[in-house]
């Protein structure tokens, strides 16, 4: 009986809901904009496990941001950080040429800062052949003929380096004594030092720090950042978007609700012979919230169901447009469930209150 | 069954519907609540719900004081012990005839079997019907339907607001005859408000809330 019952509350919630479209679509926007928060969230989450999964307890990084280093400096940058521990640099650029994705540098493995320093010009290597040598968490030996390269390709198949690698147009091979600010590239340089150093040790990095400021480089704002403060890094670039859609969400599932609201009031004025029969039968006012509610909550969540189907739509778009990969397809966390049970409850309180204030004496006098 | 007490109604203004209105309805029997539109029978049968409040006067049903009770137990009661039939028919729509006859068991918590449904909607003329939707039936057959719901909790007292109106006679006569037999097969006390002084003839007793015309007994 309860269960033909529930049936026919989703049969005529459906009927009802034909009328109304566009209180179907307000709230279906608005829960795949929460889902796409969602995603972004995790997409953010996975990209700081991707980076953690590549830090050596013991590894920090230090970077600068700005105008590319030059080799002078370089140098002096080594030779300092070379008291702390052996020092790995990592050069990933992003071309702003049209045809150009990604600049990458190839450095002799033996000796990685060496090649930096030497004049030897990297050959030109096959892509393919790299990309083949390529594993996700390892770097790989390309030999060339007496020479043998180390191509540090990325931490993880997220690390920006090995995605412009992966995703590059075309591969430059450049020479490591031409300066990147040549080929009017943007830089973003890296430098791994993997040093025995715990990394949550502020006095290790702030000793770091004052070796960096020690050289007295013009234009750099040098930053030492532990594995964690790199992930709150990438969280605070992240969380202005985040906000932004959770706004964007918010306004939706409200203008949703409005329209939900509006609906199940027209329901109550509608269907106000059905109420009176109810209340005729026995029915309390609770009774009919719990009526109101069972059908709210089955539209919320047929609308959270609608949004689940649409959202890889939207994860195509973020992905060619946004820097973070979300997954397509994305099952609702808790929050989301719960929001949208917060949302049947907001929409059928009043209506069912209302509906409870029925009075089934029109029956009679009618 | 039905005991009613020096019942007045009166409404702000000074109308007053009815004054030292006195009737008992006793089990098995059914009573005609005869007078013009607007003498107060759907008043009293609202009064008799639970519906509405009597100015004074004492109601009692099945020995309980029903006017002295709260608003909740009213309820309580009415799901219980009171079928309601209403002068149009007035079914869910988007329920089937069946959860439509089931629907009271929701609230009074009472067990309607599949049997006592089949043999209710054959003994109506309406077997066969069980899952078709109201807008499938004709007014008569759905008066009839609603007739069986009212009956569904098999509760001692039947209040029908003008059961028949909208009905053409053959339907009327049988829905007439459906309450009487009802009330004396299950001891019930059934109050029929109607127009039609030929159907309340059928009843045990009638009640007159206006002057009874003279042509009445004829």
């Amino acid at each position: 009986m309860q269960i033909s019952n529930l049936l026919s509350v989703v049969h005529f919630s459906a009927v009802q809901w034909k009328k109304n479209w566009l209180s179907l679509l307000t709230l279906t926007i608005g829960f795949a904009v929460l889902l796409l928060v969602q995603a972004l969230n995790q997409g953010v989450q996975h990209r700081y496990e991707a980076a953690l999964e590549g830090l050596q307890p013991n590894q920090i990084w230090v970077s600068a941001y700005g105008k590319p280093i030059t080799e002078i400096e370089r140098r002096a940058i080594s030779q300092q950080l070379s008291k702390f521990g052996e020092v790995f640099p990592l050069h990933t650029s992003f071309s702003l040429l049209d045809n150009v994705r990604a600049i990458y540098w190839v450095y002799g493995s033996a000796r990685p800062l060496q090649a930096i320093t030497s004049d030897v010009i990297p050959p030109q290597l096959d892509r393919n052949i790299a990309l083949s040598n390529m594993s996700e968490n390892s770097t790989s030996e390309l030999s060339n003929e007496n020479r043998s390269y180390q191509v540090i390709p990325s931490v993880t198949h997220l690390n920006p380096a090995f995605l412009a690698f992966i995703h590059a147009k075309e591969i430059i091979w450049v020479p490591t004594d031409q300066h990147p600010s040549e080929h009017r590239l943007s830089a973003q340089h890296f430098m791994i030092l993997n040093a025995p150093l715990r990394t949550d040790n502020q006095n290790n990095i702030d000793q770091i720090k004052r070796a960096l400021a020690s050289l007295n480089l013009d234009s750099k704002v040098w930053h030492v950042n532990t594995p964690n403060e790199l992930l709150k890094m990438q969280q605070l670039n992240i969380k202005g978007m985040l906000i932004f859609f959770m706004t964007l969400s918010f306004v939706a599932i409200f203008a949703g609700v409005i329209n939900f609201i509006h609906l199940l009031l027209l329901n109550v004025r509608q269907r106000h012979t059905e109420i009176a029969l109810r209340i005729m039968l026995g029915a309390r006012s609770f009774d009919l919230m719990v009526q109101f509610f069972i059908e709210a909550i089955v539209v919320t969540y047929v609308c959270l169901f609608l949004s689940c189907i649409v959202f890889p739509i939207i994860a195509v778009i973020m992905n060619y447009y946004g820097t973070i990969q979300i997954s397509y397809w994305i099952l609702p966390s808790l929050s989301t469930l719960f929001i949208c049970y917060v949302v049947a409850v907001i929409c059928s309180i009043y209506p069912g209150y209302l509906a409870g204030l029925t009075s089934p004496k029109d029956l009679l006098i009618s | 069954m039905i005991q009613v007490s020096h019942l007045k109604k009166s409404y702000p203004g000074h109308l007053t519907v009815f004054d030292q209105l006195s009737f008992s309805v006793p089990a098995g029997q059914t009573l005609a609540l005869c007078g013009a539109s607007g003498s107060g029978k759907s008043t009293l049968l609202a009064m008799l719900c639970g519906l509405d409040i009597p100015s004074s006067g004492e109601i009692v049903l099945n020995n309980t004081h029903f006017s002295q009770l709260s608003t909740h137990k009213k309820i309580q009661f009415r799901s219980k012990n009171i079928g309601v039939i209403f002068q149009q028919a007035i079914l869910i729509p988007h329920l089937s005839i069946i959860e439509n006859i089931r629907l009271p068991q929701l609230y009074s918590h009472c067990d309607i079997s599949d049997e006592w449904i089949g043999e209710s909607l054959k003994n109506m003329q309406l077997d066969g019907i069980q899952n078709r939707m109201p807008h499938e039936l004709s007014i008569g057959q759905q008066q009839r339907v609603c007739v069986i719901r009212a009956l569904s909790t098999s509760p001692k007292i039947v209040l029908a607001d003008e059961p028949t109106g909208a009905l053409d006679p053959p339907n009327a006569n049988y829905i007439f005859d459906m309450l009487t037999t009802y009330a004396k097969i299950n001891d019930a006390a059934v109050m029929i408000a109607t127009h039609d002084w030929i159907l309340a003839k059928k009843c045990s007793n009638t009640l007159w809330l206006d002057k009874e015309p003279a042509d009445a007994d004829k």
